[in-house]
Protein backbone atom coordinates (compact mmCIF):
# COMPACT_ATOMS: atom_id res chain seq x y z
CA UNK A 1 0.00 0.00 0.00
CA UNK A 2 1.05 3.68 -0.38
CA UNK A 3 1.29 3.64 -4.17
CA UNK A 4 1.20 6.81 -6.25
CA UNK A 5 -0.03 5.21 -9.44
CA UNK A 6 -2.56 2.39 -9.73
CA UNK A 7 -2.16 -0.77 -11.79
CA UNK A 8 -5.08 0.42 -13.92
CA UNK A 9 -3.22 3.67 -14.71
CA UNK A 10 0.00 1.80 -15.57
CA UNK A 11 -1.92 -0.50 -17.90
CA UNK A 12 -3.76 2.48 -19.36
CA UNK A 13 -0.47 4.27 -20.14
CA UNK A 14 0.86 1.10 -21.83
CA UNK A 15 -2.37 0.70 -23.84
CA UNK A 16 -2.27 4.35 -24.90
CA UNK A 17 1.33 4.03 -26.07
CA UNK A 18 0.43 0.94 -28.11
CA UNK A 19 -2.49 2.84 -29.65
CA UNK A 20 -0.22 5.80 -30.47
CA UNK A 21 2.07 3.28 -32.21
CA UNK A 22 -0.86 2.03 -34.29
CA UNK A 23 -1.85 5.62 -35.14
CA UNK A 24 1.68 6.51 -36.26
CA UNK A 25 1.92 3.31 -38.33
CA UNK A 26 -1.43 4.11 -39.95
CA UNK A 27 -0.39 7.72 -40.65
CA UNK A 28 2.91 6.51 -42.14
CA UNK A 29 1.08 4.01 -44.37
CA UNK A 30 -1.35 6.77 -45.43
CA UNK A 31 1.52 9.12 -46.24
CA UNK A 32 3.34 6.45 -48.27
CA UNK A 33 0.18 5.53 -50.22
CA UNK A 34 -0.63 9.21 -50.84
CA UNK A 35 2.81 10.62 -51.66
CA UNK A 36 3.79 7.68 -53.84
CA UNK A 37 1.13 8.68 -56.32
CA UNK A 38 2.06 12.37 -56.06
CA UNK A 39 5.81 11.92 -56.50
CA UNK A 40 5.73 8.79 -58.66
CA UNK A 41 7.78 6.60 -56.29
CA UNK A 42 6.75 3.57 -58.29
CA UNK A 43 4.80 2.85 -61.45
CA UNK A 44 3.63 -0.73 -60.89
CA UNK A 45 -0.09 -0.92 -60.18
CA UNK A 46 0.34 -3.83 -57.77
CA UNK A 47 2.59 -1.62 -55.60
CA UNK A 48 -0.16 0.98 -55.38
CA UNK A 49 -2.74 -1.66 -54.47
CA UNK A 50 -0.35 -3.11 -51.89
CA UNK A 51 0.26 0.33 -50.32
CA UNK A 52 -3.49 0.98 -50.09
CA UNK A 53 -4.14 -2.51 -48.69
CA UNK A 54 -1.43 -2.11 -46.04
CA UNK A 55 -2.92 1.26 -45.09
CA UNK A 56 -6.43 -0.25 -44.75
CA UNK A 57 -5.18 -3.28 -42.77
CA UNK A 58 -3.25 -1.10 -40.32
CA UNK A 59 -6.33 1.13 -40.07
CA UNK A 60 -8.50 -1.88 -39.15
CA UNK A 61 -5.92 -2.93 -36.55
CA UNK A 62 -5.99 0.58 -35.11
CA UNK A 63 -9.81 0.53 -34.86
CA UNK A 64 -9.81 -2.86 -33.08
CA UNK A 65 -7.10 -1.69 -30.68
CA UNK A 66 -9.15 1.43 -29.84
CA UNK A 67 -12.31 -0.66 -29.32
CA UNK A 68 -10.42 -3.07 -27.04
CA UNK A 69 -9.14 -0.09 -25.08
CA UNK A 70 -12.67 1.26 -24.69
CA UNK A 71 -13.90 -2.11 -23.40
CA UNK A 72 -11.10 -2.22 -20.80
CA UNK A 73 -11.70 1.32 -19.54
CA UNK A 74 -13.44 2.07 -16.27
CA UNK A 75 -16.74 3.96 -16.15
CA UNK A 76 -15.25 7.46 -15.91
CA UNK A 77 -12.69 6.96 -18.67
CA UNK A 78 -15.39 5.51 -20.93
CA UNK A 79 -17.62 8.51 -20.20
CA UNK A 80 -14.76 10.87 -21.08
CA UNK A 81 -14.18 9.01 -24.36
CA UNK A 82 -17.89 8.85 -25.19
CA UNK A 83 -18.29 12.60 -24.71
CA UNK A 84 -15.15 13.28 -26.78
CA UNK A 85 -16.33 11.00 -29.59
CA UNK A 86 -19.78 12.60 -29.58
CA UNK A 87 -18.18 16.05 -29.71
CA UNK A 88 -15.82 15.04 -32.54
CA UNK A 89 -18.65 13.46 -34.54
CA UNK A 90 -20.98 16.44 -34.00
CA UNK A 91 -18.36 19.03 -34.89
CA UNK A 92 -17.35 17.00 -37.96
CA UNK A 93 -20.93 16.69 -39.24
CA UNK A 94 -21.67 20.39 -38.69
CA UNK A 95 -18.22 21.38 -39.95
CA UNK A 96 -18.58 19.17 -43.02
CA UNK A 97 -21.97 20.73 -43.88
CA UNK A 98 -20.62 24.26 -43.36
CA UNK A 99 -17.52 23.43 -45.41
CA UNK A 100 -19.69 22.04 -48.19
CA UNK A 101 -21.76 25.24 -48.21
CA UNK A 102 -18.61 27.38 -48.38
CA UNK A 103 -17.43 25.31 -51.36
CA UNK A 104 -20.87 25.60 -53.01
CA UNK A 105 -20.88 29.38 -52.61
CA UNK A 106 -17.32 29.68 -53.83
CA UNK A 107 -15.67 30.85 -50.59
CA UNK A 108 -13.38 27.81 -50.67
CA UNK A 109 -11.89 26.95 -54.03
CA UNK A 110 -9.21 24.44 -53.14
CA UNK A 111 -11.26 21.90 -51.17
CA UNK A 112 -9.44 19.25 -49.16
CA UNK A 113 -11.05 16.26 -47.41
CA UNK A 114 -8.10 16.34 -45.00
CA UNK A 115 -9.44 19.62 -43.55
CA UNK A 116 -12.50 17.77 -42.17
CA UNK A 117 -10.29 14.92 -41.01
CA UNK A 118 -8.08 17.38 -39.13
CA UNK A 119 -11.14 19.08 -37.63
CA UNK A 120 -12.37 15.71 -36.34
CA UNK A 121 -8.98 14.79 -34.82
CA UNK A 122 -8.47 18.20 -33.20
CA UNK A 123 -12.01 18.35 -31.75
CA UNK A 124 -11.58 14.82 -30.33
CA UNK A 125 -8.20 15.62 -28.77
CA UNK A 126 -9.39 18.95 -27.30
CA UNK A 127 -12.53 17.30 -25.91
CA UNK A 128 -10.55 14.47 -24.25
CA UNK A 129 -8.19 17.03 -22.74
CA UNK A 130 -11.00 19.28 -21.43
CA UNK A 131 -12.88 16.30 -19.96
CA UNK A 132 -9.73 14.95 -18.35
CA UNK A 133 -9.19 18.36 -16.73
CA UNK A 134 -12.84 18.56 -15.66
CA UNK A 135 -12.67 15.27 -13.76
CA UNK A 136 -9.11 15.76 -12.53
CA UNK B 1 -23.71 11.60 -4.71
CA UNK B 2 -21.60 11.78 -1.56
CA UNK B 3 -19.15 9.01 -0.81
CA UNK B 4 -17.15 8.11 2.30
CA UNK B 5 -14.18 6.96 0.26
CA UNK B 6 -11.86 9.57 1.74
CA UNK B 7 -12.68 8.64 5.35
CA UNK B 8 -12.59 4.90 4.67
CA UNK B 9 -9.22 5.31 2.92
CA UNK B 10 -7.80 7.33 5.77
CA UNK B 11 -8.88 4.68 8.29
CA UNK B 12 -6.86 2.13 6.34
CA UNK B 13 -4.01 4.49 5.44
CA UNK B 14 -4.61 3.95 1.74
CA UNK B 15 -3.76 6.36 -1.05
CA UNK B 16 -6.18 6.98 -3.90
CA UNK B 17 -4.00 4.70 -6.05
CA UNK B 18 -4.31 1.91 -3.46
CA UNK B 19 -8.10 2.15 -3.50
CA UNK B 20 -8.07 2.39 -7.30
CA UNK B 21 -6.04 -0.84 -7.40
CA UNK B 22 -8.41 -2.62 -5.05
CA UNK B 23 -11.41 -1.58 -7.16
CA UNK B 24 -9.70 -2.00 -10.54
CA UNK B 25 -10.27 1.59 -11.67
CA UNK B 26 -8.14 4.65 -12.39
CA UNK B 27 -6.93 7.00 -9.64
CA UNK B 28 -8.77 9.78 -11.48
CA UNK B 29 -12.05 7.89 -10.98
CA UNK B 30 -11.49 7.64 -7.21
CA UNK B 31 -10.63 11.34 -7.10
CA UNK B 32 -13.72 12.29 -9.14
CA UNK B 33 -15.96 10.20 -6.84
CA UNK B 34 -14.43 11.76 -3.72
CA UNK B 35 -14.93 15.25 -5.13
CA UNK B 36 -18.53 14.38 -6.11
CA UNK B 37 -17.80 15.07 -9.78
CA UNK B 38 -18.72 11.56 -10.86
CA UNK B 39 -21.27 9.03 -9.61
CA UNK B 40 -20.04 5.42 -9.57
CA UNK B 41 -21.89 2.72 -11.43
CA UNK B 42 -23.92 0.16 -9.48
CA UNK B 43 -21.22 -2.43 -10.26
CA UNK B 44 -18.49 -0.24 -8.79
CA UNK B 45 -20.64 0.58 -5.77
CA UNK B 46 -21.16 -3.15 -5.08
CA UNK B 47 -17.43 -3.73 -5.48
CA UNK B 48 -16.71 -0.98 -2.95
CA UNK B 49 -19.29 -2.48 -0.56
CA UNK B 50 -17.57 -5.87 -0.79
CA UNK B 51 -14.14 -4.31 -0.31
CA UNK B 52 -15.09 -2.30 2.77
CA UNK B 53 -17.52 -5.00 3.98
CA UNK B 54 -20.23 -2.42 4.47
CA UNK B 55 -23.70 -1.89 3.00
CA UNK B 56 -23.71 0.39 -0.07
CA UNK B 57 -25.86 3.01 1.69
CA UNK B 58 -23.19 3.41 4.37
CA UNK B 59 -20.60 4.27 1.73
CA UNK B 60 -22.70 6.35 -0.65
CA UNK B 61 -25.50 8.75 0.17
CA UNK B 62 -27.75 10.37 -2.37
CA UNK B 63 -28.38 14.02 -1.70
CA UNK B 64 -31.00 14.34 -4.44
Amino acid sequence: MGKAISDYDSRSIRDNLVLVGWIFAWMAALTVADKAALYGWWSAEWMTLLAISVHVLIGIGMIFKFMAMLRNMDDLQRKIQLEALAMALGISVVGCAAYSLLVTWGYIVDEEVSDIFMLMCVSYAVSVLLNALRYR
Amino acid sequence: MKSRFKVLRAERDWTQADLADALGVSRQTINAIEKEKFDPSLQLAFKAARLFQMPIEEIFTDEG
